[in-house]
């Protein structure tokens, strides 16, 4: 076998990745580059994501790209997002970027199940979100939204 | 091979740093500001607009309630006003009204009110005054159960939505030839259309129907007859048929006045996907070779067709070779011959099988019919 061409991505705080060119490919962005880029499309900069959350994305994309078949790709997939919801979150930012379409929509799926049937409370504490109405803003929106509200 | 060099980072490391970073954030305000301000609604966002992901409607609304900032972001994202479900809901008309005169409502495609409560003919009337245009982009109304709704309702909903291509209203005893007459007067567009169990309309209906929708992809007239006094009859689909070509499902139901003589005309409908005729007493093999010729029906219900026989099942064999849903249930005049010649034609696609009660079919168990068609999962279609 050929020996294949590698492809260092430099995330947005100066960390270095080099990979694999076709494990690289599997992010839709980075084909994009690297068809449209000159003689310097070795290094690719991935200004969006931090080194942390490049990693694992690359994590992901390595496994895909290997061993699309194998029997224990969706327990991969399954153990992969058993991460908190920050981590999460950056992973679904970090795959929109990059146009990674599997993993978009495995990160979308979890973060919806993680507030799935949730109240409002909980929500918020799930994703450290804190609350900015004031009682008569949110006062207005239950009247607003009083057709919809389970009460 | 793969290669991943990184100088410091493995996955325990990762989760590491993230343990600090959230700690850290739970202290600093300004980096938890931007993280509720920004960094979420901007994931929100990706995740309803980029992915295929479906959110519940009652989800969607507890979001609005999370932050302000969330609440910005989402109300401009168009996907998730598209639809407003009130399924099964009571005091569902006032609730309707209530949603529609929010502005993130205005272009809502899809309105489910299917066995809600307390949706009457006064509160159509005021969704068509009182927000006139406001429905113009409405695509699919689902008002199955709806039993309140009159043909004034009908009127009155239909002018307010142009744009209508999907129209439900099983189980509605009041709507009359009447209501249609407006509806194909003022929905254009039809081509999905359920009147199941209407008893109130009649072959005139049928004949507004194919005059005004060549269209129709897909028409739902069941029918439990427990009178028998019957406004449809075999003029009334002679209409559809010869009118409404492009149909691919068509729905029967216990609708057993219909005899060969439309049966046979069915072979005009070659896009024809799906037919249920369960209960049509009258259909013989002789209505069956010409639903053969509907070479692309994948779904077949022949429950209850008592005079069928061998002839016209080995024709429908030869013909509908795509076949995958198919039901016999209850017809005594069918024997093996007809499973070997399914067999031979149609165990590739065949998946549902219902041959309960086909006393003449002496190799009827499980295991004998999967060695026949070893594709099938489904052997009960009727109970």
């Amino acid at each position: 076998m050929t020996s294949s061409k590698t492809i260092v991505l430099r995330s947005s705080d100066g960390a270095t990745f080099e990979v694999d060119e076709a494990v690289a490919l599997h992010s839709l962005m980075i084909k994009h580059r690297i068809e449209t880029g000159g003689a310097d499309s070795t290094t690719i900069d991935v200004p969006e994501v931090t080194g942390n959350t490049l990693s694992k994305v690359i994590e992901y994309c390595k496994k895909h790209v290997e061993a699309p078949n194998s029997d224990d790709l969706k327990s991969f997939d399954t153990d992969f997002v058993k991460v908190d919801q920050a981590v999460l979150c950056h992973l679904a930012k970090a795959s929109y970027y990059m146009n990674i379409k599997g993993l978009l929509d495995l990160s979308s799926k979890t973060i919806a199940d993680m507030f799935k049937g949730k109240t409002v409370e909980q929500i918020r504490e799930t994703f450290h979100i804190k609350n900015d109405f004031t009682p008569e803003e949110e006062e207005e929106l239950r009247k607003e939204n009083s057709w919809n509200l389970f009460v | 091979m793969g290669r991943c060099r990184h100088a410091t980072w493995n996955t325990r490391t990762v989760v590491e740093a993230w343990k600090k970073k959230e700690k850290k954030m739970g202290e600093n305000s300004e980096e938890q500001q931007q993280w509720s301000r920004e960094t979420v609604p901007r994931v929100m966002k990706i995740i309803i607009t980029s992915s295929k992901l479906r959110l519940p409607q009652r989800d969607i609304i507890s979001l609005l309630f999370v932050s302000s900032s969330l609440i910005r972001t989402l109300v401009t994202l168009p996907s998730l006003w598209l639809v407003l479900d009130f399924h099964e809901m009571n005091n569902a008309g006032d609730r309707l009204i209530s949603a529609r005169s929010l502005p993130r409502y205005h272009n809502v495609k899809q309105i489910i009110l299917e066995f809600a409560q307390g949706i009457e003919d006064k509160h159509l009337s005021i969704i068509r005054n009182q927000f006139s245009g406001s429905l113009k982009n409405l695509e699919h109304l689902n008002l199955n159960g709806c039993q309140k709704i009159s043909d004034n309702g009908i009127e009155d909903i239909t002018k307010a939505s142009p744009s209508l291509k999907i129209f439900s209203i099983y189980w509605n005893v009041r709507v009359t030839d009447v209501g249609i007459s407006h509806l194909v007067n003022n929905c254009k567009h039809i081509v999905d259309l359920n009147l199941s169990e209407c008893k109130g309309i009649s072959d005139k209906s049928l004949q507004m129907i194919s005059e005004s929708y060549p269209h129709l992809e897909s028409l739902d007239i069941t029918r439990y007859v427990i009178l028998k006094c019957v406004k449809i009859t075999d003029g009334g689909l002679q209409h559809v048929i010869i009118k409404c070509a492009g149909l691919k499902s068509l729905n029967l139901y216990a609708l057993s006045s219909f005899t060969d003589g439309v049966y046979k005309k069915l072979s005009l409908l070659t896009d024809l996907r799906s037919l249920d005729l369960c209960g049509a007493q009258n259909l013989s093999d002789e209505g069956l070779f010409s639903i053969a010729k509907c070479t692309n029906i994948r779904t077949l219900n022949l429950t209850w067709c008592v005079r069928v026989n061998d002839a016209g099942v080995i024709a429908i064999a030869q013909g509908c070779t795509n076949l995958e849903f198919l039901s016999l249930f209850g017809i005594v005049g069918v024997t093996d011959k007809c499973l070997e010649a399914l067999s031979k034609l149609c165990s590739n696609t065949l998946t549902t099988l219902d041959v309960n009660g086909c006393i003449g079919i002496k190799k009827r168990s499980r295991e004998e019919l999967l060695q026949l068609f070893p594709y099938v999962t489904c052997f009960k279609v009727h109970s």
